[in-house]
């Protein structure tokens, strides 16, 4: 088990190692430069601003240059914000974006998990049909579309909350929800199908011929096997509710990760896209590792070595 | 089925009804390719997608005979108009038709969904073939590869080649694509590795039978339906990726418009002029209902086992 965890986690390197270089390389190939602007600088301020940043240097010396800086977990000075690192700037505008993709997390599972159960214990009835109606209805719902109109209902016409800006928690709770309805659909028919599939074996009939209740054998016999699939849902959603973030930051107006990363790619901002990106691929790494370890724990015949 | 039948055949010769009837019962029989068929027609919902999705195509292949305006014919002195008499679905705040710019809009929209799927369906196939069929080392460098792959934010790769080359239409259809095909070659391989196994291609194997035979006569049939419900069910994925884009400013460019784009000017406009927002967000939703509801049925009627998910 910790042999298969370490190896997991190993597998970090390929992946940072790839995205560095692909995107290095994709940035510097862009047109312009982060230095770029409407006002005219004289050209040794220019080169001074080049020799700083080491832009001078041929383009393999700078990618072996920031490889390095990696390594030492550096991911070096913002070419935009002049006095700030990169790890600076992560560390203040990720937290937002974590707290956002939680409580959409949060969402997505309470009210995904509570109808997929609740469809699945009145299987093929009405109830059944039109939960299912309201999850494929939840799917075809876009952010971009939930948002406004979340805004324009909470915000501007009953006035609970605050219109844009993050300066107070609950402010975070109308971006959470707006995340959360889409993947609260998609939880809601994983969890449906995958209960459906566990009541029809066997060792659910044995239970219901022993008269156990069946609260008990939803909880004890079925939710553990019927939750699977949602499990391995689980990693993919995490991650797109962090990288979904760029759309409800732009909606809601956040000062989150997102909203940096589109602003520092159409600045040229070459170490902070870099940076995101990076960041962003550890961090589904350890997500997915997360979900697999969870898998073997719901179902004992998932075993990792 | 139809195997099934002719061993049964088999064992009951001479007692039940005979040879011949039973074989002309098996010609009037049905495929599997009917049987589903006919499964899909069944579902109410899955036809009235259909029906949807064909009647939006059309719309979107005649918007300039249907409409006569254009989607850039701006009217500075008419403003924003609200729904109603000359133009139907209103006007945005430089005095565009709406309502063309939707149709239009439709174009983009489902020409990237299409397209974008296209291109996402040749990788994820070929990948996913390629490794199942060869097996053995091949198979796990290349499943390795796609579990590295996995773990790219991909979204973001997307916006930075959009933001680098520009807002390029052709670049859109490839990148949407280049980025979904991870799921598909995963099923496809996961099929292949299961049919290459079976009997039947071992007896092909046997009497000598060559083995791009053997891929075009058992391999592909088998994985063509799995395939088609997985296309089915990416195309919304796709359109609504490229609307999230557009809604980011990173789509299509003014005065092009697609449903992501008008959704973007109705979310700025939506507090005066709120038609902006409606028409465009009810376009949007009610075409991915469709795709989800064709897909739903699709996947129900090719596979009846499967359950909901």
């Amino acid at each position: 088990m910790l042999g298969y965890i370490i190896r997991r986690l190993l597998q970090v390197i390929p992946v940072l190692w790839l995205v560095a270089t692909s995107t290095f390389f994709l940035m510097h190939a862009a047109p312009g430069g982060p230095f770029d602007s409407e006002r005219q600088i004289s050209a040794e301020i220019q080169a001074n601003i080049n020799a700083r940043y080491h832009l001078d240097e041929p383009l393999g010396k700078q990618y072996l240059r920031y490889l390095q800086m990696l390594a030492s977990g550096d991911l070096g000075p913002s070419f935009r914000y002049a006095d700030r690192s990169v790890n600076e700037i992560i560390a203040t505008t990720f937290p937002v974006s974590a707290m956002v993709g939680l409580i959409g997390l949060f969402f997505a599972l309470s009210i995904g998990l509570s109808t997929g159960i609740f469809a699945a214990s009145k299987l093929n009835s009405w109830r059944d049909y039109s939960a299912m109606l309201l999850a494929l209805l939840g799917i075809s719902l876009p952010s971009f579309v939930v948002g406004p109109l979340m805004i324009l209902l909470f915000s501007i016409k009953l006035g609970w909350f605050s219109v844009s800006g993050y300066n107070r928690l609950q402010d975070l709770l109308l971006p959470g929800l707006t995340m959360g309805i889409m993947y609260a659909a998609f939880f809601a028919r994983l969890t449906r199908g995958g209960i459906s599939e566990i009541i029809r074996q066997d060792f659910i009939r044995t239970a219901k011929a022993k008269g156990l209740s069946n609260t008990v054998i939803m909880l004890r016999h079925t939710l553990k096997g019927g939750l699977l699939p949602a499990t391995s849902f689980l990693g993919p959603a995490a991650t797109a509710m962090l990288t979904g973030s760029l759309v409800v930051e732009t909606i809601f107006n956040l000062p989150g990760l997102g909203r940096f990363f589109v602003q520092s790619a159409l600045n040229r901002d070459y170490t902070l896209v870099m940076g995101c990106v990076l960041f962003l691929a550890v961090l589904i790494v350890i997500m997915n590792l997360l979900v697999d370890l969870a898998y073997a724990f719901l179902d004992p015949r998932v075993t990792y070595d | 089925m139809i195997k099934q039948k002719t061993t049964f055949v088999a064992e009951n010769e001479g007692g039940g009804p005979s040879r011949r009837d039973l074989f002309a019962d098996a010609a009037a029989g049905r495929s599997l390719w009917q049987d589903s068929w006919r499964r899909l027609a069944q579902n109410k919902l899955a036809v009235a997608g259909l029906l949807y999705l064909l009647l939006q195509c059309l719309l979107a292949l005649l918007a300039p005979y249907l409409s006569s305006y254009s989607y850039a014919d701006a009217d500075l002195l008419l403003g924003p108009t609200p729904p109603g008499g000359e133009h139907l679905c209103g006007t945005d705040d430089l005095g565009r038709d709406i309502l063309a710019r939707l149709l239009f809009g439709a174009r983009i929209s489902l020409a990237v969904g299409f397209l974008a799927t296209a291109v996402s369906m040749v990788i994820g196939v070929s990948y996913g073939a390629i490794s199942g069929y060869l097996g053995g080392r091949v198979d796990t460098v290349m499943m390795r590869l796609l579990e590295v792959l996995y773990a790219l934010p991909f979204t973001f790769f997307v916006i930075i080649l959009m933001v680098i080359f520009g807002r390029n239409i052709y670049l859109l259809f490839i990148a949407l694509g280049a980025v979904q095909w991870l799921t598909m070659a995963r099923i496809v391989r996961g099929q292949v590795l299961s049919i290459k196994n079976r009997e039947y291609v071992e007896a092909a194997l046997t009497i000598g039978v060559s083995h791009w035979r053997i891929i075009w006569r058992h391999i592909i049939p088998n994985i063509i339906g799995p395939v088609i419900v997985y296309s089915t069910l990416t195309i919304p994925v796709v359109v609504l990726e490229e609307a999230f884009l557009s809604f980011l400013g990173l789509g299509v460019q003014e005065p092009m418009a697609s449903w992501g784009t008008l959704i973007a000017d109705g979310v700025g406009a939506m507090e005066t002029y709120p038609w902006m927002l409606i028409f465009p967000s009810f376009s949007l939703m009610v075409a991915l209902l469709a795709l989800n509801f064709l897909g739903d049925g699709l996947r129900e009627a090719m596979d009846p086992q499967a359950g909901l998910d």
